[in-house]
């Protein structure tokens, strides 16, 4: 068994990141009440800080753990293109607007409608266009064949997006700049491998492009 | 501790904000930001003294936030937080200029020990500018002493020049006030919140003359313990004023010229290029022209520093300010010595008309002199003839064998008799006490010893001061 110590460490580092904030929350208002022990309005707001903060870790604990509960799908053929508009569609109408999807052809693929229809909202619903005003996403799909397999490609472009690292992006909490909670892209990563299919990433300039090969 | 500061938290977790705020609000003006590209903007816009700099925030990276501080000297005290225990992170906040650093979750004691040693660096900061702005307003044009029409054209020309970092070179005798407008060139200037440095070129010997100018590294010469900064380097940005700057020897001269041409120079001993921008103000009490002409000084030199020349009128070419020095003078003394002594008005009008050698100095340590040593309420024609006439003795003849009026001891006359040196001083401390009132403060400041020693020097001799200003 090997154990690729540097992946552990980053995760390490990116989970008690995410558990230290609300930490300090705790630890900070607990110091303050031993000096105002008599504000009974300040009592109740540590009260509640302190189960915020502890419900907080406890919420991102939880999905994590989530994932690993999710049912084993049942693999069958369905019409990616009418889940990916689908699940468009369902987005915030203010982002969508910022979403382009021009199908060219039917793609058929393999594998878990759902798991599609989250990977795409995510992507979408996930992304943080308030850092990274002037960003656009554009969907592709190509269908495979001729030995090449069924992908589509979506691209973030059109805003200062600094390069991502595609051995550390993927983990949990890694990517806080583009992505609202951290865990979207170790989600989209999950789903992938549940559903059988490879995520990879390709830098080029300021866009950012993810390949999910069906 | 409750304090003014105004103090901005930057974390994009609501919760460490909200904290962070009920923390401080008690002590400080506090305001909360989420992202880090509107820090920036932020601070620019309103004056915050202190930032609490999270390291990872949307938008830019508290690293870079520190960055883009340190580069566009934004002056704000930064305290990093952060929940990583990274070691490089916290080299690389130092270095990008944090004050301190702490990791995620903190005591709440710890950083208000910080933020306590910020509060201190900033009043002390604040006192030093106060102190330094005080400085600089008692030498603005308007409030040194020129009303004198030769004076208001100095003042003028000098208003003309002053922002454009040329050389000046003023030209007076002894006693007129070169300093003075060496510095109010400085604190008028652009340049006044940079160091103000003078060099009196006659006084330092001249093998050490280069050290003090330039510095020089450990080791340069035998008694270079330590690397020196040199008065160009201190006074970079701000002004050098190079007095007297005639006696400069003709090596010095041309190196000199070096730094004013090329604005580099290395320390001695040392091979590093130190680059100044550093503004020059040279004086002389010589015509440098006449000391050109005799090989003594360097032609091209001269004209380097000779770009805007000023000339100081003696103090008996500006007579119309006479009495304003007077007035000035005898309120500075008259508070310092605590008298209330005035000038009738005849004795003014000797004043204004006296030929005055020694210029405003002069001018000075005579009314200094009838405010502690009159002891009547107005000082008259007789007195002040007696100083001067006092004064023009001692210029020409030996200085132990004259005394200043009032004060006894030193007869050519007397017959020549051994004493003890305690005998001799016991005698003069009863001499200076009488003259100073017996007040003991005022006697031990003249005789330039402390109260402490002056006690005990009362002590040794036995001297008794009782409270009807008597000794025994």
């Amino acid at each position: 068994m090997s154990i690729d110590i540097t992946m552990i460490e980053r995760l390490i580092r990116n989970f008690s990141h995410e558990v230290k904030n609300p930490l300090t929350s705790i630890k900070g208002y607990a110091q303050l009440l031993g000096i105002k022990q008599h504000d009974l309005d300040f009592v109740e707001k540590t009260r509640r800080v302190i189960i915020e903060n502890v419900e907080e870790i406890d919420s991102k604990i939880n999905r994590l753990y989530d994932l690993f509960n999710l049912p084993s799908c049942a693999s069958a053929e369905f019409n990616a293109d009418d889940v990916i508009s689908s699940a468009i569609s369902s987005c915030d109408p203010v982002i969508k607007g910022r979403v382009t999807y021009a199908p060219t052809s039917p793609l058929s693929v393999r594998g878990n409608p759902e798991f599609l229809k989250r990977i795409v909202t995510i992507f979408v619903q996930g992304f943080d266009w308030t850092s990274n005003a002037g960003a656009v996403l554009s969907l592709r799909t190509a269908p495979g064949g001729g030995g090449a397999r069924a992908a589509m490609t979506l691209t973030y472009e059109g805003a200062d997006l600094s390069d991502l690292q595609e051995n550390t992006c993927f983990l949990p909490f890694s990517e806080r700049r583009f992505f609202l909670t951290g865990l979207e892209l170790f989600e989209v990563y999950f789903l992938c491998s549940r559903g059988g299919w490879t995520i990879s990433l390709v830098n080029s300039g300021n866009s950012k492009a993810f390949e999910i090969a069906f | 501790m409750e304090t003014n500061y105004k103090l901005l938290i930057a974390d994009d977790e609501k919760g460490v904000r909200e904290f962070l705020k009920d923390l401080l609000m008690s002590s400080f003006e506090v305001d909360t930001i989420d992202r880090g590209d509107t820090i920036i903007e932020r601070l620019k816009s309103g004056s915050i003294d202190i930032l609490i700099l999270d390291l990872q925030l949307p938008g830019m990276s508290g690293i870079d936030v520190l960055r883009t501080i340190s580069e566009s000297k934004i002056k704000v005290a930064v305290v990093v937080i952060t929940a990583s225990n990274d070691i490089h992170n916290a080299i690389t906040s130092m270095k990008l200029g944090a004050y301190d650093y702490l990791v995620k979750p903190f005591d709440n004691e710890k950083l208000q020990v910080i933020l306590k040693n910020i509060v201190e660096k900033l009043d002390l900061e604040n006192e030093v500018n106060k102190l330094r702005e005080q400085v600089g307003e008692s030498f603005r044009f308007k409030n040194i002493i020129g009303e004198s029409p030769s004076m208001l054209q100095i003042f003028s020309t000098l208003e003309k020049v002053i922002d454009t970092d040329s050389t000046i070179l003023i030209i007076g005798e002894s006693g007129t006030g070169k300093e003075i407008i060496a510095k109010a060139i400085h604190y008028n200037s652009n340049r006044r919140s940079f160091p103000f440095r003078s060099i009196d070129c006659s006084t330092i010997p001249q093998d050490l003359i280069g050290s003090e100018l330039f510095g020089h590294e450990k080791g340069a010469f035998t008694g270079a313990i330590t690397r020196k900064i040199g008065k160009f380097e201190v006074a970079s940005k701000g002004t050098l004023f190079l007095d007297e700057i005639s006696n400069l020897s003709i090596d010095m001269q041309a190196k000199l010229l070096r730094v004013l041409q090329e604005k580099e120079f290395e320390r001695i001993g040392g091979n590093q290029i130190i680059k100044v921008n550093t503004r020059i103000v040279a004086a002389s009490n010589r015509d440098l022209r006449d000391l050109v002409k005799e090989n003594r000084f360097r032609e091209d030199l001269y004209y380097r520093l000779n770009v805007v020349p000023v000339y100081l009128p003696s103090l008996k070419d500006r007579k119309e300010d006479i009495p304003l020095f007077i007035d000035h003078f005898l309120k500075k003394y008259n508070n310092e010595y605590n008298k209330k002594l005035n000038i009738d008005l005849k004795a003014i009008l000797f004043l204004t008309g006296y030929e005055w050698p020694g210029n405003v100095r002069q001018l000075e340590n005579i009314i200094k002199r009838l405010v502690l040593l009159s002891t009547q309420k107005t000082a008259d024609v007789e007195q002040i003839q007696h100083l001067l006439e006092y004064e023009e003795t001692v210029i020409h003849q030996s200085p132990v064998k004259s005394a200043p009026p009032g004060i006894s001891g030193t007869n050519e006359n007397e017959p020549f008799i051994i004493r003890s040196l305690d005998e001799v001083e016991r005698e003069y401390l009863e001499k200076m006490l009488k003259h100073f009132n017996y007040n003991i403060s005022i006697t031990a400041r003249h005789l330039k010893i402390s109260r402490k020693t002056m006690h005990n020097k009362l002590k040794k001799y036995n001297i008794v001061i009782t409270k009807s200003a008597g000794a025994s």
